[in-house]
């Protein structure tokens, strides 16, 4: 574990070094308050963090403030040691969110014990951390494909139309449907059912652009925001993806078989109503499955501005 | 281990709990401080006379932190005086604290100075 040691004073310094290299600490040195707050702006910076109170610069209590201002999921434990020890200064590193506290010249084991203390909440806050974004990601993502999840999209085409709509730039979203899907879950079970569907996802990814989000909106149902993305070119990459699923060979189905798409798509020239954008685009599928399926279709005509303008003044 | 303790300027006990028993550790901290102190002192004397409070108050607070890792008790407390004084912005009487913080400095650099000439156990 990395300590920083921050101290203008090299006696202390040395002292201190050497009794944390004894313990099995990886000590990074500060000679004064300006040095500490770079060290602690790098990469990968020691959160085990032993601040001088009074050094040139910026002192251990700014430090600590300032550390305590930026937010970052990764916890910092911080622990002043100064001759200062007036109750009045107690107060004032705690103040400054300070996690700890030690008056020079301090016992030494009882620095081990606090530095020890300080590797607890290191590694509970880690953990925490860890858990949080593993749940953030369950929240947000489906299971069975890792794409988003139908909230995380439908949160997405929200913010990508608003987005759109205050750069005054165009947005496409389409809804795809995997064509008899549920002829593939009776003939086969659902086990390769859910094989199908991983892999078409993985091939629709191929034929997306990086930016593009993806998330399962259904079933077997997806929806594909496509941010900066007009009419035509939006069904061009729909066409993409269709014709990328429809010449795949499936490894998850008997024989290799092929599956197809159906997709609806709909485009936006800044209205800013993700609601309206979804339902054209769902219009524009129930068209492309009644026409036969394996099909890309394009909404009907984009409202005349004037007539979104008032229907959003109606909201 | 035989004590090196108690002297009758610092504690040499107090110090080398500090160091948790490493004496080779205490020799080179002594040596470092016998080296810096005349510095220090020469610089504390100018801010009195120059009346740098800040350089003044940061200088007697560093010495005040090394004499008590040696547990200097005296010496420290004349170095607090000064700290104080810097950090007050009142230095009537501060060259006399000097004379006096030098005067208890000559025993506390002695016995570091026996001790570094001493053999380590």
């Amino acid at each position: 574990m990395k300590v920083l040691l921050a101290d203008d004073d090299a006696f202390f310094r040395l002292s201190l070094r050497k009794a944390l290299c004894r313990w099995g600490y990886e000590v990074v040195l500060a000679s004064d308050g300006t040095e500490a707050w770079d060290i602690l702006q790098g990469i990968d910076p020691p959160r085990l963090v032993i601040l001088d109170w009074m050094m040139p610069g910026m002192n251990g209590v700014d430090i600590c403030r300032r550390i305590r201002a930026q937010m970052t999921d990764t916890y910092s434990y911080v622990i002043l040691i100064t001759s200062k020890n007036e109750k009045d200064d107690v107060i004032t590193a705690l103040d400054a969110e300070a996690d700890d506290y030690v008056g020079k010249p301090f016992d030494i084991h009882e620095l081990r014990a606090r530095l020890q203390s300080g590797l607890r909440i290191i590694n509970l806050q880690s953990s925490l951390a860890l858990k949080q974004r593993e749940l953030c990601h369950q929240a947000t993502h489906d299971s069975l494909t890792g794409i988003w999840n139908r909230q995380a999209i439908l949160d997405i085409l929200e913010r990508e139309t608003a987005a759109a709509r205050a750069a005054r730039k165009p947005l496409s979203a389409a809804i795809v449907d995997i064509d008899d899907f549920k002829r593939v879950n009776d003939t086969f079970g659902h086990v390769i059912g859910d094989g199908v569907l991983r892999e078409t996802v993985l091939t629709m990814q191929s034929a997306l652009r990086h930016f593009d989000h993806i998330g399962r909106y259904g079933g077997e149902e997806f929806v594909i925001v496509m941010p900066g993305v007009r009419k035509g070119q939006g069904l061009k990459i729909a066409e993409r993806v269709r014709q990328r699923v429809a010449g795949h060979a499936f490894d998850s189905l008997p024989g290799r078989e092929k599956v197809t798409l159906s997709i609806g798509i709909a485009s936006d020239r800044g209205a800013g109503d993700p609601g309206l954008l979804l339902r054209s685009a769902d219009e524009a599928l129930y068209r492309a499955k009644t026409r036969g399926r394996n099909r890309v279709e394009p909404a009907a005509a984009p409202l005349p501005r004037e007539r979104r303008e008032g229907r959003r003044r109606l909201v | 281990m035989p004590s090196a303790g108690k002297r009758e300027s610092l504690d040499l006990d107090v110090a080398l709990s500090h160091v948790d028993g490493d004496r080779m550790l205490l020799r080179e901290l002594s040596e470092i401080f016998i080296e810096d102190y005349p510095r220090m002192l020469a610089e504390m004397q100018n801010s009195v006379l120059g009346r740098d409070h800040a350089t003044l108050e940061r200088l007697a607070h560093t010495l005040k932190g090394r004499l008590a890792y040696f547990g200097a008790g005296e010496a420290r407390d004349g170095a607090a005086d000064l700290e104080t004084m810097g950090r007050e912005r009142d230095l009537a009487g501060a060259w006399k604290s000097l004379e006096e913080l030098e005067s208890a400095m000559a025993g506390v650099l002695r016995e570091l100075e026996s001790f570094c000439r001493g053999r380590i156990e």
